[in-house]
């Protein structure tokens, strides 16, 4: 007898809305549907019709909250193709620290919600415990937590104070003791073996026609990293190797415990990308055009394609950017989040498993739904009257003060 | 080991918590009172942890009214659309509800007469008050 | 792919009369990479072709990316990304296929029995744009609700694209 069992949209086991459609069987999950349209927010439409490029920056930075230095920097790449724009030394390794700095905390980030997702609540608390030393440096180095607004056109906007350098590497210090530790609990513990071994296996015949990217990729061995294959900013610098899970068990199995592997060993390998960027940081300017308004003429000016790849945590971020004269906004954006391509090898790797793993299987890939989702929705003129966003919000506002009207 | 993170649970137990028990150590029964009697004086409450850098931290935007020649590039360049232009004064009204504190108005600002300070507790319950309009 | 797989492509494009071009972009600050695109102008009757060719010329499995669109008015643009010979340092290519189509005779053939990690952007190029994909063997919404009315492309510029509704900083204060 077979079983249509719905996970999501709004479910406590993913963090975002999205739909799985199970078929099963017993207990056993015999067919996966993904239904994706559940969060509409036409973040390309406002770039390519509302908004000037500078602004676009900001709005690709709100894309994802985690990912918002990714975001950022495909569209930079892809506009600095587009314009044939040359950036200072020292801006791209600004960058690249910039970069790493992200990985990590989206890395233990994910560490953590693995962890809360099998239940192992007490080893969340650790990993976000751990993961807010990078937080704060992010803060002290960025003025914010979370929206760092760092990228520009041509350059970075910050630059990193000297004082700052020594307290970096206190955490990068911090970060290589405490990695054996952190390694010891994710992969030496039984728990975490017994319920992510040999479970959501992706092989890597389908990891490749599927078009699965980032961990998720070469946790089933596919030596894939755009940092190593098609280096940008101050990359070709650094010799980054894609990793995969066999330099530290010996063997590619493409399950989760894999996954967790290679994102653990990124942790590491960021922290020494961010460790040689800081010894070796070049003197200079950190702004190609530093004078906005002409940079927004220049904008305008401009005509041409760029494509910006774009290593994130989730794997690689693809922004395609066409620049038309006299025509402010992108004449074409097209935003690819790393889920977007990832969501596919959920089919493979949920055929065969237990409901109980759905949770686990689901985020190991590190999903990013409102990465995927951007598309808006409208009101329309024909029979039916959809209640749009502001339409919602004033409703929204309208309850909260009946509320407080009430002293509840 | 089976259970590699038994050791550092009781470990966990013995230590001092990590987190600044923002805004009181315990949760009380009722906020709204708790808030009261903070104003009052009654309360004083667990301060925020401080700000790291006050250089490079971005804060709630302030605003220097004589400095402004009224360019509108800020507008140009929000990209929230929070700054709305005064046609008769020509200046500027920032509504700091909307604002993303990305500082490009900052930046962009010739005169330098925007800049951004070091308040960032915000939460209201009216995101248009005189306190969060910026003129 | 490697150089010589690489060439080998190109040769096949070059036997098949059909126009590419080649671009560069320098790279890294002490070391130079080199970030290489190949820009193919694909005729629609010949795009199954081509991804076949570069299905064979490629070590693994050609990347699929994603599809970019741009509308230029009476005519569209419709790019399939691709990149090629990754896992080897500095040695891999973007392989964009551009397919160039009047307004009206949208229409392109699918690619997901060759590739099928194209399914989503097929989904989502017919939802967003109203091209029509031949023989797509799942014509769901991708993105958009069940309900979006027909005829309503957001991607195009022209009177299928959805009108501006009221902006949230108006209704805002």
């Amino acid at each position: 007898m077979k079983y249509e069992i719905p996970i999501g949209p709004i479910h406590p086991a993913l963090k975002e809305p999205i739909l799985l459609q199970l078929t099963v069987e017993g207990e056993e999950i015999k067919d996966v549907d993904v239904i994706a349209s559940q969060n509409h927010r036409g973040i390309e439409w406002i770039g390519m019709n509302r908004n000037n490029p500078v602004q676009s920056i900001y709005i690709a930075e709100r894309i994802c909250g985690i990912c918002n230095i990714s975001h950022p920097a495909a569209v930079i790449l892809a506009v600095e193709e587009a314009m044939n724009m040359d950036v200072p030394d020292r801006a791209q390794y600004i960058r690249v620290i910039q970069c790493e700095l992200e990985r990590i905390h989206s890395h233990l980030l994910w560490a953590g919600v693995a962890a809360h997702e099998i239940g192992f609540d007490s080893l969340l608390h650790y990993t976000w415990k751990v993961r807010e030393k990078v937080m704060d440096i992010l803060e002290l180095v960025n003025g914010n937590r979370v929206t760092k607004a760092i990228m520009m056109y041509g350059g970075v906007r910050r630059d990193i104070k000297k004082e700052h350098i020594p307290k970096i590497k206190k955490m990068l210090e911090y970060y290589k003791e405490g990695f054996d530790k952190l390694a010891k609990f994710f992969l030496e513990d039984k728990t975490i073996e017994m319920r992510t071994r040999n479970v959501g296996i992706l092989t890597k015949e389908d990891a490749l026609k599927l078009g699965a990217i980032g961990p998720t990729a070469r946790a089933s061995g596919v030596k894939k990293d755009v940092r190593q294959d098609q280096p940008y900013f101050a990359y070709p610098d650094f010799d980054v190797k894609a990793i995969t899970p066999d330099m530290f068990t010996g063997e590619v199995v493409g399950d989760t415990y894999d996954r967790i592997v290679v994102r653990l060993l990124e942790v590491k390998q960021s922290v020494e990308i961010i460790e040689r960027a800081l010894d070796e940081l070049p003197s200079g300017d950190i702004l190609a055009e530093p004078k906005l308004v002409k940079l927004l003429m220049d904008l305008k000016k401009a005509e041409g394609e760029g494509v910006g790849r774009h290593e994130a945590p989730r794997g690689e971020v693809i922004h395609y950017v066409k620049l038309k004269k006299d025509f402010e906004p992108f004449f074409s954006w097209k935003v690819r989040a790393p889920t977007y391509s990832n969501i596919m090898s959920w089919i493979p790797m949920l055929k065969g498993c237990q409901i109980a793993d759905v949770p686990i299987v689901a985020a190991s890939i590190d999903p990013c739904i409102s990465c995927t989702n951007r598309v808006i929705r409208i009101n329309n003129d024909g029979k039916r009257e959809i209640i749009g966003g502001d339409e919602l919000h004033r409703l929204s506002v309208k309850k909260t003060k009946r509320l407080l009207e009430g002293g509840s | 080991m089976k259970f590699t993170f038994i050791p550092e649970l009781f470990r966990q137990l013995f230590s001092k918590p990590y987190t600044n028990l923002f805004p009181v150590k315990y949760a009380p029964a009722s906020i709204k009172e708790t808030l009261e009697k903070v104003e009052k004086g009654e309360i004083k409450i667990t301060p925020p942890v401080e700000i790291p850098d006050k250089e490079t931290f971005r804060g709630k935007i302030q605003y220097d009214r004589e400095k402004c020649i009224g360019c509108r590039l800020c507008i140009k360049v929000c990209p929230a659309k929070a700054i709305e232009f005064k046609e008769e004064e020509k200046k500027i009204r920032i509504y700091v509800g909307r604002c993303i504190f990305c500082g490009q108005c900052v930046e962009i600002c010739p005169k330098n007469a925007l800049s951004q300070g070091e308040e960032f507790l915000m939460a209201d319950t009216n995101k248009v008050n005189e306190n969060w309009i910026v003129e | 792919m490697g150089v010589k797989r690489m060439k080998e492509l190109l040769e096949k494009l070059k036997e098949k009369k059909i126009k590419f071009e080649i671009r560069e972009r320098e790279e890294g600050v002490k070391k130079k990479g080199k970030r290489k695109t190949v820009l193919v102008y694909t005729p629609r009757e010949n795009l199954r072709d081509i991804v076949k060719m570069l299905i064979e010329t490629s070590e693994d499995f050609p990347h699929f990316s994603v599809c970019s669109f741009a509308d230029y008015g009476d005519y569209v643009e419709l790019n399939y990304h691709f990149s090629t010979g990754y896992g080897k340092p500095l040695q891999e290519t973007n392989v964009i296929l551009r397919v160039t189509l009047k307004k009206d005779d949208l229409r392109v053939p699918t690619l997901t029995d060759l590739v099928p990690a194209t399914i989503f952007s097929e989904r989502e190029i017919k939802e967003m744009t109203g091209i029509e994909i031949e023989n797509i063997p799942d014509g769901r919404h991708m993105f958009l609700t069940k309900d979006f009315p027909d005829g309503v492309y957001p991607w195009r510029r022209d009177e299928t694209a959805p009108k501006e509704t009221r902006k949230m900083y108006e209704v805002w204060k």
